[in-house]
């Protein structure tokens, strides 16, 4: 688990190709695929790995090129997806594929973890809360007990009300603290807003 | 073992032709019986022999039918290593895409909201 995002980390050696080759398979699609959420999850896009690649497509940080070999990575698992059996040749040369896969967009999120710690802190914080699966979202609000009403947790709409009730209460530091504790990207920073009020 | 699956694209594609071909010719020939038959030729259509025809017909099917199996029942399986080998061209063309690309952040600061986009 990687401690920045807390995304499971994979490599060949812990895939068990010979013994269960289609989990394996499934183990580096999923790796794969949790990264591309992630990084949809940042720039504002749904908590979907199926829409993920389109996200980040049509925010210009993947090339269409770039975008269809990931998909068809993707897609070369799918028969194992839907119960089919691979023979373990096979399953370890798509799962190297993925496993190439995962490291360079494990480096593409390191490259953008720098870039968002640079920021100011108040968006340092958002980017923190938005990089969150929906029900981490959720836990946080009910971390600091707000409940916001008329939008679902994957929405921006309830990253909004959590973030204006943090701010009209003043409770932004128990907000950074109940983030942090979920992402790494702010959990190594001094929390700027405890003992300061609203920033 | 000899697997079709070891086999070149073109030599399955033969495989596949000469098979059509036979299936053809043998369902040409019971229909050849069959006409005769009701032409009042001495024709004998034992059931022996009908059954005889349609195994012989059918037989042939058996090794495909594992792929005939619907999903989920561990029979199907991914046969060509076509496919690994794509996977494997997709994930390097992807990786140097990859290499240069860079996260287009929004601006988003939801503390202070009116300024987000």
């Amino acid at each position: 688990m990687s401690v920045i995002t807390g995304l499971p980390e994979v490599s060949v050696e812990s895939l068990n190709i010979d013994e269960q080759p289609e989990l394996a398979l499934l183990t580096a699609r999923n790796a794969v695929e949790a990264r591309l959420t992630y990084l949809a999850r940042l720039i504002g896009g749904p908590d979907r790995p199926d829409e993920a690649l389109r996200t980040l497509e049509d925010n210009g940080t993947i090339e269409r090129p770039v975008a269809r070999a990931i998909q068809a990575v993707l897609d070369a698992s799918n028969p194992v997806a839907h119960g089919a059996t691979v023979a373990p040749s096979v399953a370890a040369s798509i799962s190297f594929s993925a496993v190439t896969l995962v490291r360079s967009l494990d480096e593409l999120i390191e490259a953008t973890t720098r870039k968002i710690r640079e920021m100011p802190a108040s968006v340092r914080l958002s980017y923190a809360y938005l990089s969150l699966p929906a029900r981490l979202r959720k836990a946080v609000a009910d971390e600091i007990g707000i409940v916001p009403e008329g939008a679902l947790p994957h929405e921006r709409e309830y990253a909004r009300a959590v973030f204006k009730t943090a701010k009209t209460e003043q409770r932004i530091a128990d907000l950074w603290t109940a983030v942090s504790r979920h992402t790494g990207l702010i959990a190594a920073d001094a929390n700027p807003f405890k003992g300061a009020g609203n920033e | 073992m000899l697997s079709i699956d070891t086999l070149p694209r073109w030599a399955r594609v033969a495989v596949a032709i000469a098979y059509c071909i036979w299936v053809v010719v043998l369902a040409a020939f019971c229909f050849s019986v069959a006409v005769r038959s009701l032409d009042g030729d001495d024709v004998k259509l034992s059931v022996e022999f009908v059954t005889l025809m349609g195994g012989v017909l059918l037989a042939p099917l058996l090794p495909f039918a594992q792929s005939f199996s619907l999903p989920g029942g561990g029979e199907v399986k991914i046969r060509s290593t076509e496919t690994a080998q794509r996977a494997t061209k997709q994930a390097e063309i992807a990786s140097a895409g990859l290499a240069s690309a860079e996260v287009n952040l929004p601006e988003v600061d939801l503390l202070n909201d009116e300024a987000s986009k």
